[in-house]
């Protein structure tokens, strides 16, 4: 199967005074439709980076990106904004610039030149209550919890039905019932509606929630070792062979 | 008693000690009770007798990884006996090399990773940062044989409390995991960052 997201051999390196900033560093990585991608890193991995290049915010230095077999760098930049606007979703966490939005508007904003002011709102609505948010609805951002931002920011990227979802930190200053909360959302936005989600995230119990995690690290993405063949997990006592 | 609990030979849990004796041995030659006061102030955390370092040493001599250097000086030891000066024969440095590059069993890699950190020259840089870079994808292959955590469950009165317990324990299993990860993660960079440093500094100077 094609995968929706396909990065090759993708690096990306920033000049910092004489010094070359190595950031990405042949990352390739596949995110098929309906699959859950989670991405193990610490601040400074080069996670956000490389979702913003997994989206095409950012060009990579080298390597290639591909969104359903198009290579992101070579279309145009109409074609680009329609791809952001139809099928890359990005869960933004800074949420809207006006204070004085409630959130059934500012989920409907991207719709309402496709389907009107009417429509729009409907699908917000119904976007928020999708994510357990229906609440936050007339609600302003700056009176709603992490948690509440969180899954608006998300009913936000999902209300356009986009094919690949893109998530930095999502569970950034939640408690732990609510991080499984909205990792489960992620989960069932890839299982029930066949979406690629890419989550990069510092949060171990969030990534046993991803159907495939990597590790990020220097820049570097590492699959997992090979599972050892009894199955993996701790082996409390060896025995004293390594021993003297 | 210095050194804490005593062990038998075969009974250190698998952390390789053969290895941490013979790695003093690479940095300077030495005699038993010198050992026994070098493992004692950087290994502690080992907790190894002064018997066990002796035994070591004797089947370090015997795998021919040691060697008696040949300068023996009567009453050195405590016990009269004449005391005797070990080095390192090249199968020992060969045999350090290889341990240093060897994945080590998860229940002992951090106290065998402190040991290695502790031993390594700048030569063995390069085996140390693969090793560790191999045992942090150990640890995320690991990470899926665990169960997918549902500690919602744990706060949930219907559910039964030995569930709850067990999710409760994953969840202690998947921190640790992290915390492994991350300090192996820092490892890495630090490494490198001192590698590209040293070849910085060795292409700079005349």
């Amino acid at each position: 199967m094609k995968p929706l997201l396909r990065l090759d051999s993708v690096s990306k390196s920033y000049m910092r005074g004489p010094r070359e900033l190595r950031i990405l560093r042949d990352v390739s990585l596949d995110v098929h439709a309906g699959e859950f991608v989670g991405i193990y890193g610490q601040r400074g991995s080069g996670k956000t980076t490389l979702l913003r290049v997994a989206a095409g915010f950012e060009a990579p230095g080298s390597g290639v990106v591909t969104f359903d077999g198009v290579d992101v760098r070579g279309i145009r930049r109409r074609d680009l904004a329609r791809l952001h606007r139809h099928d890359i979703g990005w869960v933004e966490r800074a949420g809207p610039q006006s204070r004085e939005l409630p959130m059934r508007d500012y989920v409907a904003l991207s719709l309402y030149r496709a389907v009107g002011p009417a429509e729009a709102q409907r699908r917000a609505v119904a976007a928020l209550a999708k994510v357990g948010a229906e609440d936050a609805a007339d609600a302003h951002w700056s009176s709603l919890s992490d948690t509440a931002r969180m899954l608006v920011a998300i009913a936000h990227a999902l209300v356009r039905e986009p094919r690949l979802l893109l998530v930095d930190d999502p569970t950034a200053g939640l408690s732990i019932i609510d991080r499984e909360r909205v990792v489960g959302l992620l989960r069932s936005a890839a299982e029930d509606a066949g979406l690629g989600v890419l989550m990069a995230v510092p949060d171990m119990p969030a990534m046993l929630h991803a159907h495939e995690v990597r590790s990020l690290s220097r820049g570097r993405l590492l699959a997992p070792a090979d599972p050892p063949p009894n199955g993996g997990n701790v082996v409390e006592f060896p025995g004293g062979e390594r021993s003297a | 008693m210095m050194y804490g609990p005593v062990h038998g030979i075969g009974d250190v849990s698998g952390l390789s000690t053969k290895h941490v004796v013979l790695g003093l041995l690479i940095e300077r030659p030495g005699y038993g009770y010198d050992l026994i006061q070098r493992v004692g102030s950087r290994f502690s955390f080992l907790g190894l007798s002064e018997n066990f370092v002796y035994k070591v040493l004797e089947r370090l001599e015997i795998d021919g990884w040691i060697e008696d250097i040949g300068e023996k000086s009567v009453g050195g030891t405590r016990r009269g006996a004449p005391r005797v000066t070990y080095r390192a024969t090249s199968l020992g440095r060969e045999r350090f090399k290889e341990w240093i590059a060897t994945p080590s069993e998860r229940a002992v890699l951090r106290d065998e990773l402190q040991a290695k950190l502790n031993l390594s020259e700048p030569d063995d840089l390069p085996e140390l940062l693969a090793v560790t870079e191999a045992q942090g994808r150990e640890c995320m292959a690991e990470l899926a044989t665990l169960r997918r955590p549902v500690l919602a469950h744990v706060a949930e009165p219907e559910v039964p409390w030995h569930h709850a317990a067990v999710m409760m324990v994953d969840d202690l299993n998947l921190r640790w995991l992290q915390t492994l990860v991350d300090w192996l993660n820092a490892i890495c960079e630090l490494i490198e960052e001192r590698m590209e440093r040293m070849s910085d500094a060795s292409a700079s100077s005349p």
